[in-house]
């Protein structure tokens, strides 16, 4: 037989929503009619209200919901398919759709037929305040929010468990109106919720999974070739039969994120690796607990609760200064797959028995209060340090060997076998409290930063109880590394290890090998670049000296045999060259701002991300139009080394740098119009041209496509290993860059290579040495 | 070209900086993207310091109305022409009435102190001109019109009786004190309408002479006079109240300097069409000081009671007072009926002395927010048409409690028949609500009006059912 007699008495007064509406009225102006509410209860037709014998009761209270509903709906199906009606939870038709505070006499309701007019029962759909009334604290109307009274006390059925074990409070009005002690309140004008200031209320996103409204349940996924299946529901049947095992909308569901944050760079990287409520749950403005101690009850049986983002100090919740918290960032499964999401920790402290098994609220309560809910003498003498008769404030905690004594006799006296003390870290996910666009994190920084909210230590229990385990158990509903430590005060933090799941996240996540191995070279080429211009100082000086001495004092210098200046670089050569000297400069100092936030946060990190990207794009289509340039006008032959002998002239030109430069010798190669390089460039170049520029583009490329369509370039691991190679191919074009300005004062002066890249006149090397040459002005400095 | 040479290095670097310039620009975004194009608040220009132009004392306002003359030659005939003087408006045809007439405070009843008829020398304390105490005023008259009440910066005058400025007023520090009028000068008037603070309006009283932003936004915050948005040449104050015109007011409105659809968020400017802006942008109303929403004459002349200027007097009858007010909200299109004396009242339910005209299916007509005042007042229980006692006038009510006599009195002075037999009946002013404009995040937001806790009555409005559901209406 199936299950037909539902739990009605439990909430047919709801006290909450009594105040609620009592809390409306004065507002309402005066002559309005209430046509809301009309249109709220007038479609239900009356119901044949009946008690479990069949007959029309004279109270509320012994309705039978399965005669009385069941008239019409299968209410035992319903039962059967329905989350809020499963174990032990049995919450009956009433508790959720209807409005409360109803009469209990059914005097005066019935008509001649034994029907209530629907009206009178306030039959509706669950509003909010139905859910918050076992769920969470769901405020609404007009009065400003403030902490209920009874929010300290934690009842077995937690009521307010939302709110306490994440901190979100679901209400319409602004933190700013709240009557809550939040510094800087005025400035706070977000709403509590957005979703409840826009009228999406709970019954919208937790919703009856066979509804044909809903149209988006109505399609498996598998069935891709089908958007909509025709054959959903009729309205009837799905009246008769709702299927109350809820479903749950996720953002997705109503919202295309790729629509809209145009502003975001790498948007499409974002979604795939951030959950919505990453940044639009950016702050919880209310109290969360981080410690739950249920090794000891207060004498309103109530465990002691630790909350974050409130400022230390005695006294409930309600009346100290709660500054909120932000939540923190972990890889958990969102939907279809792991993305960053927020979540509270809460430490739980409770009783286990010799199994393991937690033991229950009820034993507890037994152990340590008698009937009258006073505590046992035995409990009292232990606990109670003052000897005033109460157990209340730090005297509740479980801090001392003889209260734990004390508590694992009262636990055995009630038949728990070997109670120990065990702790576990609740994981909770935050959902609620969602905030709009302007509200939602802007600041990159937030998590592109070395010391962000991905990184430091998290405080998770606010202290142990003697005796229990310092490593509590941490759930595995995200991917959380790090370890647990007890610290001075005796609570413990959380200390992260970096974001486990691979998640790299550009100016926060380094990869040590590539910054290790291109600072290092970067370190060498400096290194070397000095000490060749200190030789060359130094070995002039000599040399001047020797010349002096040589030539009675005329102090000049052999200089090489110059012909007359030729334009050496076109203008476009020139313009390209200076277009890549530009970009590269941009690509490099945008590249330290995103790879090094922190250290150069002038930078700023949002533009140089965008820079970097627009700055990439210059330099590949400069580099194309070149090789385009160069290829046409048969100038790439300047590149290409000569077949003969090539391995010897390198190492002539190699021993020039490293020996002849010091001793005044000629360089081994002319510099003319038609043999711009020489054999160590030319190999350099083609190194840089066919290495180091496509592999720069092409991860530069990979990561800058990762951002836009991140489903091409594959899993997430190899954006972490792209972006090293990518790290370090600018630690090496760095070094080439210092390598390649150093070299350009190498020429028959100073500056004659720049000046020559900057007006395209330089003159020819001729043949022979130590012949002195008048030069034009242009080669005098 | 070596000093060519030298110019194009740095040149590269410059472009550098201009393109990162061009880019950082393209980012951010710029101004108040609510307001139109080149509209901006307002600056305020100083005022010819006149302290040096008057050494001598002034024996009466009309000498400080002659000296000012003597420079602003065209100054009171120009005011001449406005309400502010003849307390008529423009020649109109009031719905329901023939032909065209003038309406204004000086003709018409409304259901505070009912009308001016008899009470002049009362009421004219906030007449801008000098010695209006019975019919026989000399509207002709260039010195009578009181140039200091509105450009007064001196901070002590004070007009009496008839409109003359009260003994003990130092004229000459008035007068040398003229400058642009500001927020107290309209107010001395408009914040006191119906006499008291806050009687008339309900989104006008003393808390806008220094206002927070949170009371105004646009004075609290912007530092906005009324004459940035009412101000006009020629002394012509623009704007215009439902209560003594039938006219759409014209000139004045949200969109003079803010977009038709402001919003960052297609959901709310889709409201525009429906929706006026004040209807959300000005939550509540009264917010500060509290504004009378109703009284009742009949209940005036009682003895026993004991005075309480919020509840009771013995002159006025019963008030009901109330702050931070929800208001009522109907369709209005910027038009309206009115009452004209001597029409018929309603046969059934309140007399409305001013309907605001417009409906779901009036195009032009979007839904406001109202004060409404109602009211018992008296009417001639056989004529059935609204009566106007004396009251502050000589042998009138507030004198000698005697309704009877003051509405003989009355009846002589407006020429409307009175029959002998009088009663109190319901009446009702609509009063639209533009001031007291919050700041955008104390704005209403959508649970407010849509959803189960809404203070819209969607049926009375003539949507049936919540249109965030159901749909708005055609356009």
């Amino acid at each position: 037989m199936k299950r037909t007699v539902f739990l009605v008495l439990v909430t047919l007064s709801l006290p909450l929503l009594a105040g609620e509406n009592a809390g409306t009225e004065p507002l309402k102006p005066a002559g309005g009619s209430d046509g809301a509410v009309e249109a709220r209860f007038g479609m239900h037709p009356p119901v044949p209200v009946r008690d479990a014998t069949g007959a029309v009761p004279s109270r509320l209270s012994s309705i039978d919901t399965g005669r009385s509903c069941g008239s019409c709906h299968d209410v035992g199906w319903i039962s059967a398919h329905n989350d809020h009606f499963s174990g032990s939870r049995k919450v009956g038709c009433m508790a959720c759709h209807t409005r409360g505070a109803l009469p209990d006499s059914t005097a005066g309701l019935l008509d001649a037929e034994g029907r209530v007019p629907a009206d009178k029962l306030a039959i509706q759909a669950p509003s909010n305040g139905n859910c918050g009334h076992c769920h969470g604290l769901v405020h609404e109307g007009p009065l400003p929010l403030e902490l209920p009274a009874d929010f300290d006390t934690v009842e077995r059925s937690d009521r307010y468990s939302m709110s306490r074990l994440t901190g979100t409070i679901f209400s319409p009005h602004r933190v700013s109106e709240s009557f809550m002690n939040i510094p800087d309140k005025s400035a706070q004008t977000r709403y509590w919720d957005v979703h409840a200031a826009t009228g999406v209320g709970c019954t919208s996103c937790h919703y009856v999974s066979n509804n044909p409204g809903k149209a988006d349940r109505t399609v498996r996924r598998e069935l891709l070739h089908l958007k909509r299946d025709p054959r959903a529901l009729s309205t009837a049947e799905y009246l008769r039969r709702p299927d109350h095992r809820l479903e749950t909308a996720r953002c997705q569901t109503c919202h295309d994120p790729l629509a809209v944050h145009g502003d975001l760079p790498f948007r499409e990287r974002h979604m795939e690796v951030l959950a919505c409520q990453s940044c639009h749950v950016p702050t919880v403005p209310g109290p969360a607990a981080s410690t739950i101690d249920l090794t000891m009850l207060d004498s309103q049986r109530s465990p002691q609760v630790a909350y974050r983002g409130i400022d230390e100090g005695e006294g409930t919740p309600t009346v100290r200064l709660t500054r909120g918290y932000q939540p923190f960032l972990f890889p958990a499964l969102d939907g279809d797959q792991v993305r960053l999401s927020p979540f509270n920790l809460v430490t739980y402290w409770y009783w286990v028995d010799a199994a393991g098994i937690e033991v229950g609220r009820e034993t507890l309560e037994a152990a340590l209060m008698d009937r009258s809910g006073k505590f046992r003498p035995e409990v009292l003498a232990v606990f109670d340090r003052n000897g005033d008769g109460q157990i209340v404030g730090s005297e509740l905690r479980m801090d001392t060997p003889e209260k734990r004594e004390a508590l694992t006799a009262a636990l055995a006296s009630q038949g728990v076998a070997d109670p120990t003390v065990a702790g576990r870290v609740a994981v909770q996910p935050v959902s609620h409290g969602v905030v709009g666009k302007g509200f939602a994190t802007h600041d990159c920084s937030a998590c592109h930063s070395p010391n962000g909210r991905l990184d430091g230590t998290i405080p998770l229990a606010a202290w142990v109880p003697y005796g229990a385990p310092t490593s509590p158990e941490m759930a595995d509903t995200a991917e959380i590394s790090g370890a647990i430590v007890q610290t001075e005060a005796g609570g413990l933090v959380l200390e992260r290890t970096g974001v486990s799941g691979s998640v790299y996240v550009p100016g926060r996540s380094h990869q040590l090998w590539s910054d290790t191995v291109g600072f290092t070279l970067l370190g060498m080429t400096l290194v070397a670049l000095g000490a060749h211009a200190a030789f060359r100082i130094l070995s002039s000086r000599r040399r001047m000296r020797a010349v002096n001495g040589l030539h009675e004092g005329s102090g000049e210098m052999p200089e090489p045999l110059l012909g007359e200046p030729v334009l050496m670089y076109s203008l476009y050569e020139r313009i390209w060259h200076w277009t890549m000297a530009a970009s590269v400069l941009a690509l490099l100092l945008t590249g330290l701002g995103i790879h090094y936030p922190k250290v150069f946060p002038m930078l700023q990190f949002p533009r140089s991300v965008s820079v970097h990207s627009v700055a990439a794009a210059i330099l590949v289509i400069n580099a194309f139009l070149a090789l385009f340039y160069h290829l046409a006008t048969s100038e790439i032959r300047q590149f290409i080394p000569q077949r003969t002998r090539f391995l010897p002239r390198l190492a002539e030109m190699a021993k020039y740098y490293a020996r002849g430069i010091f001793e005044g010798a000629s360089r081994p190669f002319r510099k003319t119009r038609d043999g711009k390089l020489n054999p160590l460039q030319q190999v350099t170049y083609v190194a840089l041209l066919n290495v180091l520029f496509p592999a720069q583009i092409v991860t530069g490329t990979w990561l800058w496509v990762a951002g836009w369509k991140p489903e091409w370039v594959g899993a997430s691991w190899a954006f972490g290993w792209v972006a090293s190679v990518h790290n370090l191919g600018s630690w090496l074009f760095l070094s080439f860059l210092l390598a390649h300005v150093y070299l350009t004062t190498t020429g028959h002066t100073l500056s004659a290579h720049i000046r020559a890249m900057v007006t395209g006149y330089e003159a020819e090397e001729l043949e022979g040495k130590g012949q002195q040459v008048r030069l034009s002005a242009g080669a005098s400095s | 070209m070596i000093s060519a040479a030298r110019t194009r290095g740095p040149s590269l670097l410059t472009g550098l900086a201009a393109v990162l310039t061009v880019l950082s620009t393209a980012c951010s975004s710029n101004g108040n993207a609510a307001l139109k194009e080149g509209a901006a608040p307002p600056e305020h220009r100083a005022h010819l310091d006149h302290s040096a132009f008057f050494p001598d004392r002034f024996e009466s306002g009309q000498d400080v109305t002659r000296a000012c003359l003597s420079c602003h030659e065209g100054a009171a005939a120009d005011l001449m022409n406005t309400a502010h003087w003849t307390w008529l408006g423009a020649e109109v045809e009031v719905p329901g009435h023939e032909g065209s007439t003038r309406i204004g405070k000086k003709n018409l009843i409304n259901n505070f102190c009912i009308s001016v008829s008899g009470n002049w020398a009362s009421c004219t304390r906030c007449h801008a001109g000098y010695g209006w105490t019975d019919s026989q005023f000399d509207f002709e008259d260039s010195s009578r019109v009181d140039c200091l009440v509105c450009h007064d910066r001196s901070g002590q005058y004070r007009k009496g009786a008839g409109g003359v400025p009260e003994s003990g007023v130092d004229l000459a520090a008035a007068a040398r004190s003229v400058g642009f009028p500001r927020r107290d000068n309209c107010g001395v008037c408009h914040n006191y309408g119906g006499g008291g603070l806050g009687v008339k309006h309900g989104d006008l009283d003393s808390s806008l002479d220094s206002p927070t932003e949170g009371d105004d936004v646009h004075m609290g915050r912007q530092g906005m006079l009324c004459i940035d948005c009412h101000g006009g040449a020629g002394h012509d104050i623009k704007g215009r109240s439902l209560s003594v015109g039938v006219e759409d007011a014209g000139g004045i409105g949200c969109t003079g300097c803010h977009r038709e659809r402001p919003h960052a968020d297609d959901r709310l400017d889709s409201h525009t069409d429906a929706v006026a802006c004040q209807t959300c942008h000005i939550p509540t109303y009264a917010r500060r000081n509290p504004t009378k929403t109703n009284w009742d004459w009949s209940k005036a002349g009682d003895d026993s009671r004991s005075d309480n200027v919020h509840k009771y007097l013995k002159i006025k009858g019963e008030f009901v007072y109330g702050q931070n007010l929800v208001p009522e909200y109907r369709w209005f299109n910027g038009e309206g009926d009115r009452y004209l004396a001597g029409d018929r009242i309603a046969e059934q339910g309140p007399t409305v002395l001013n309907q605001p005209h417009g409906s779901m299916e009036d195009k032009e007509a979007r839904i406001w927010p109202f004060k409404v005042h109602r009211g018992r007042q008296p009417a001639d229980r056989k004529n059935r048409v609204l009566l106007q006692p004396v009251t502050a006038g000589e042998g009138g009510y507030w004198h000698n409690f005697d309704w009877d006599k003051a509405f003989r009195l009355g009846a002589e002075l407006t020429g409307i028949p009175y029959s002998g037999q009088y009663e109190f009946v319901e009446t009702e002013m609509y009063w639209p609500l533009s001031h007291m404009v919050a700041p955008a995040d104390k704005a209403l937001r959508c649970v407010d009006c849509h959803g189960p806790q809404g203070r819209m009555d969607w049926s009375a409005l003539g949507y049936g059912a919540d249109p965030a559901g159901t749909g708005g209406r055609e356009r």
